[in-house]
């Protein structure tokens, strides 16, 4: 039998963590052996298509972990895509119409439309929509109005899908209500799945040298996107300073410098005379990114969109309270968890709850350990069984 | 404004302390209001109802390089402190500066005429290049009859 993966999530050195990690690896062998009858099943191959492959993406990690499960329980699985990540060329080949075979299972990862649609409509085998979300267009049109338009034309573009995929899945609840409001049939939910595994590496310890300077470090990870408005997180920190002088606030997340949200959030940052306390990143590797979590004190969101938002969930692992802004899918994945403020009209309000959040010990005790219980939804083993009834639904579908 | 799963947690409390903590804070006035109402996007999270043009977002800024001197004289105090700071250096004044100017403008050992030659022929002040129109003249004049004041010139010279 193929050994479990050999990096075990990290649970904590002490004897709750590892009994938790026990836990985990007995369940992980136990979940594998059930997963080998699948290969009895008649559908042979299941394949993957999807737009974009980036590396650390939430899509494509989740991409990933679909096409390892499938490979595990038996079948082949090859993932294609239009573009992706230089380094990722090992991980993904480029679409090639034919490339998938007509009786092959089909799984088409959508979000903002793209070229891979007709082929994806056309193909006649068992196939499944995972919608990743669409930014509503209003949120982009202030400040890029040609992505505005392919965001508009990618949502009514789903109406028209919903007739040629009977099987869908959203990675939310708030996800799969979407798709049912653009005709799509009972479509059920695959929620993202975030894997502890991954940290299993090294940080940047130059970096956390670095970062735990005595500073209380508030981090938001995410593209740099008007639709998770960075640009009111850099303003309500401002008022923050106010209360914890000695703060830094961190973006992590990729950006183009003639992105004209990018230079918005320069010209907030110059405006408030924060170019000390405001440190934009751009994109990062997974060791600058398990540094940024380790020494953050606080994950702080303004966000007025999220499909679902899986640092939310990644801060969990690090034991950094989130405080979010209640909209979209941000309350159903903090779940339980939850601490978020409603309203926006006054950031003086909000950053005092965050520098409670960041200061008081008991207060961030409780967040904690309700981040601690809900994190665990999110776990392969978690996720798999929801993945196990999408390969059912597939298999019924060539039946 | 506060909603929370978690049942350990009293929102009612929790929002007494965040109210608490928002009197106690270190305040400059309308700084707040000052520094924002420059921006050109709505404070409102509603982005439908208002909403930035691109162009002026595309154009290098939407900052003002050229102002008066006459519309920073009508602020008093610590305000005045916060809009030179803001206007000339454009940024908010470090804890030290505001606190040395503020001092000085109460006590009348800098007028704000000074304090605004300080800031603006600062090398800070220079680089940042913003015109104050109306102040060069004045700044001099002023400058020089502190340095010709006789009064000042004798207590000079008894501390030595």
């Amino acid at each position: 039998m193929k050994p479990i993966a050999t990096v075990i999530p990290w649970f904590g050195n002490d004897l709750k963590g590892r009994a938790e990690q026990l836990a985990w690896q007995l369940s992980a062998r136990l979940a594998q052996r059930s997963r080998k009858r699948k290969s009895l099943q008649k559908l042979k191959e299941i394949h993957q298509i999807t737009p974009g492959f980036t590396y650390g993406d939430a899509i494509s990690n989740q991409v990933i972990l679909v096409r390892d499960y499938l490979k595990q329980v038996g079948y082949k699985s090859n993932i294609y895509v239009q573009s992706r990540d230089p380094n990722l060329k090992k991980a993904a080949a480029f679409f090639q119409p034919g490339c998938i075979a007509k009786n092959a299972g089909l799984i088409y990862h959508r979000s903002i439309g793209s070229d891979l649609t007709p082929h994806a409509v056309a193909h006649q085998g068992p196939k499944c929509l995972m919608y990743h979300n669409i930014t509503p267009a209003e949120l982009i049109e202030p400040f890029d109005p040609a992505l505005a338009e392919r965001l508009e034309r990618g949502r009514s573009e789903l109406r028209e899908l919903a007739q040629h995929f009977p099987l869908s899945v959203g990675d939310s609840f708030f996800n799969s209500q979407e798709l049912a409001a653009y005709g799509f049939k009972n479509p059920g939910i695959l929620p993202i799945c975030v894997d502890p595994n991954k940290w299993n590496i090294e940080p940047d310890l130059e970096l956390m040298a670095q970062l735990q300077d005595g500073r209380s470090n508030l981090l938001f990870v995410g593209r740099l996107s008007p639709n998770k408005r960075q640009h009111e997180l850099i303003e309500a920190f401002y008022h923050y300073l106010t209360m914890d002088v000695h703060a830094r606030l961190i973006l992590v997340g990729r950006y183009s410098v003639e992105e004209p949200y990018h230079k918005h959030i320069m010209n907030t940052i110059n405006r408030l005379g924060l170019q000390k306390q405001v440190l934009v990143s751009g994109r990062v590797g997974e060791d600058q990114m398990q540094s940024y979590y380790r020494c953050a004190h606080l994950f702080w969101s303004m966000s007025e969109h999220e499909g679902f938002g899986v640092p939310l969930i990644e801060s969990m692992w690090f034991g950094i309270p989130v405080l979010a802004y209640k909209q979209a899918a941000v309350p159903e994945t903090l779940g339980r968890a939850r601490i978020m403020f409603t309203q926006k009209d006054d950031l003086i309000s909000v950053a005092a709850l965050a520098k409670l959040l960041v200061k008081d010990r008991a207060l961030r005790g409780k967040v904690v350990a309700a981040q601690d219980e809900r994190r665990m939804d999110f776990i392969p083993e978690k996720i798999f069984p929801a993945l196990d009834r999408i390969i059912d639904s597939m298999e019924e579908m060539l039946a | 404004m506060i909603e929370t799963g978690i049942p350990e947690i009293d929102v009612d409390e929790l929002s007494g302390r965040v109210q608490a903590e928002v009197r106690s804070r270190k305040k400059y006035g309308p700084y707040d209001k000052a520094l924002f109402t420059q921006e050109p996007y709505s404070q409102q999270s509603n982005l439908s109802s208002t909403g930035p043009s691109v162009s002026a977002l595309r154009e290098p800024g939407t900052r003002r390089f050229h102002i008066k001197v006459s519309e920073l004289l009508k602020y008093e105090d610590h305000e005045f402190i916060l809009k030179a700071y803001e206007s000339i250096l454009r940024r908010r004044p470090d804890s030290s500066g505001f606190d040395y100017f503020l001092a000085h403008l109460r006590s009348g050992r800098l007028n704000k005429y000074e304090i605004l030659g300080r800031l603006r022929f600062s090398s800070e002040g220079q680089e940042k290049g913003v015109k104050v129109e109306g102040l060069l003249l004045r700044f001099i004049t002023r400058s020089a009859l502190r340095i010709l004041n006789p009064g000042s010139m004798i207590a000079s010279i008894r501390k030595r």
